[in-house]
């Protein structure tokens, strides 16, 4: 899918139904990073665990861009999101700026590509009525950075 | 980094650049000889007095001050290829400094360049590893967003913002050397082909080809030529900080706390400085600056431009050269064009662009800035900064 960035099989877990984008979480002091770092931007700790990331927060700042790599679609849609698990989200909009205002309620939805086998895609909707919990969703540890690498 | 204390007092002997404009007819070596060659004989050096090239380019290909240094029989010396995106000819300047600075070289040249128009319009590409990049992010977008942003929190109005790009064109019209010399209105600006909302194509900085050199010598150095010599008072880099959660995009972090250690470096501030080149490569950029660069507290950065504090005449003109919103904005070539527009202007040798006409006193300080790069986490890559007297 040209201009939209696309996320692997291991990048995103089923819950409750429903794709979830997968976060790396900290194990020594909890941020989270998306993509996953080679070292805590914070603590400098290797170690991450894969996190569900709760797919609500609110909208930041937005813009709809005209001109775009050759074999883009344009006019799109795009914002950065203040997610409700404490980072900063830059994704698509699928919804009409004429709705979009800085604290705008945003969930965070991940839907599968046409035709590309178990690989997605993500984009902000407008909140719906019931908060999404991703409690309870499988956690795994993610492989960091070797013991003993200086940085 | 304080120049002169504890090293060699450094200044800017030559200064050489080329209209920006697209050239189809030269390569990019070929377009940064003719600004260093400028430069050098401006100097008055003997080619075999410049014991080193330093160029800055993003998109030139390798070893393109090996390449200039060909078509200037410049050939057997230290040459350094820098990238550091928009900062990249800055941050050569930077690295000349600190060598002559140091006593490894006498004189240094220094050459921005770059070719954008191969690249044929719209957005500058910014590689598709990155996760924003990849999903839609370029330049234009970023700053547009920080545009809505700044708008909604402090009211500017999009009449306000288009004027920035009407005193930017005012300016360009005086300038040889700018690839846009026409004046505009604030009606035509926000009429004008929409880009990123809210910014328009009047807006935002053209594509295009330049080049612009220096020769950096210590300050006790023999043999240079006749014209004053402006000197480096400071010369600050640093990289934006990694932030992925919330932060202000309405204040630049990298750019407040390089100006902070720029001016704490030198003990000149903005009540000092004359004249500002500052990284406009879109209108609502140069509001953000005047804050960032501590000329206007947060929020009122409008009134310094609706006051005329920042035009021609004004007592801190921003961009008398028209700015990267008409001088053009080949990326490796902006810092360096920056940098020989402030120490022109010290010079006094600006013609109908001259600031400081009307006033009891000569210009005596000048400031460049220069931002590089949009990448995911930062405000900016990099930011460099120098500050420059007479």
């Amino acid at each position: 899918m040209l201009g939209h960035k696309v996320l692997d099989t291991h990048a995103v877990v089923i819950h409750r139904g429903v794709p979830r984008m997968l976060a790396a979480a900290c194990t020594a002091c909890a941020l989270l990073c998306v993509p996953r770092l080679l070292r805590c931007s914070r603590c400098g700790s290797g170690r991450f665990t894969a996190s569900p990331l709760d797919p609500v927060g609110v909208l930041y700042a937005f813009s709809e861009v005209a001109v775009a790599p050759k074999g883009w679609t344009v006019p799109y849609r795009v914002g950065y999101v203040d997610m409700r698990a404490g980072i900063r989200l830059f994704a698509r909009l699928a919804f009409d700026l004429n709705v979009a205002r800085p604290g705008l309620p945003v969930e965070l939805q991940v839907k599968p590509c046409q035709g590309q086998a178990g690989r997605y895609y993500y984009q902000f909707i407008e909140a719906q009525a019931s908060d999404s919990d991703p409690a309870g969703a499988q956690r795994v540890d993610m492989p960091g950075a070797p013991e003993g690498v200086s940085t | 980094m304080r120049l002169g204390l504890h090293a060699r007092a450094v200044g800017i002997s030559g200064t050489g650049m080329v209209r920006f404009a697209r050239r189809l007819d030269l390569t990019v070596p070929q377009l940064g000889a003719q600004a260093a060659d400028e430069a050098v004989r401006e100097s008055g050096l003997d080619r075999s007095q410049i014991t080193s090239i330093y160029c800055g380019t993003v998109f030139g290909g390798p070893l393109t001050a090996q390449k200039i240094g060909r078509e200037l029989g410049l050939t057997g010396v230290e040459a350094l290829n820098v990238e550091n995106a928009c900062s990249s000819s800055a941050t050569a300047f930077r690295l000349a400094c600190l060598a002559v600075a140091a006593g490894v070289h006498e004189h240094a040249l220094v050459v921005g360049v770059e070719k954008l128009s191969h690249l044929g319009s719209g957005p500058l590409p910014l590689g598709d590893e990155d996760i924003e990049v990849s999903n839609g992010l370029n330049m234009p977008a970023l700053y547009a967003m920080r545009a809505g942003r700044y708008m909604n929190e402090y009211g500017l109005r999009p009449e306000e913002l288009a004027l920035v790009a009407v005193k930017a064109r005012r300016h360009g019209l005086l300038n040889p050397y700018a690839q846009v010399r026409a004046e505009t209105t604030v009606e035509a600006v926000l009429a004008s082909k929409p880009i990123a909302s809210p910014l328009t194509v009047l807006q935002c900085c053209p594509m295009g080809d330049g080049a612009a050199a220096l020769v950096v010598s210590a300050s006790d150095a023999k043999g240079t030529g006749g014209m004053t010599t402006v000197k480096v008072h400071a010369s600050h880099l640093t990289s934006g900080k990694f932030m992925a959660d919330s932060r202000d995009m309405t204040s630049p972090e990298v750019t407040v706390r390089c100006a902070q250690e720029t001016y704490e470096s030198c003990g000149i501030g903005p009540e000092d400085i004359d004249v500002v080149e500052c990284h406009d490569a879109f209108t609502i950029a140069e509001i953000l600056y005047y804050e960032a660069l501590g000329f206007a507290p947060q929020g009122q950065g409008i009134d310094l431009l609706k006051a005329g504090t920042t035009s021609l005449g004004g007592r801190v003109p921003f961009n008398p050269s028209g700015g990267l919103l008409c001088r053009g904005h080949p990326p490796g070539a902006s810092g360096a064009a920056q940098l020989v527009e402030v120490a022109r202007q010290l010079q006094g040798r600006c013609g109908a662009r001259q600031i400081g006409r009307d006033r009891a006193r000569p210009a005596r300080f000048g400031l460049t800035h220069v931002t590089g790069g949009g990448i995911y986490g930062f405000d900016h890559a990099a930011c460099c900064i120098h500050v420059l007297g007479v």
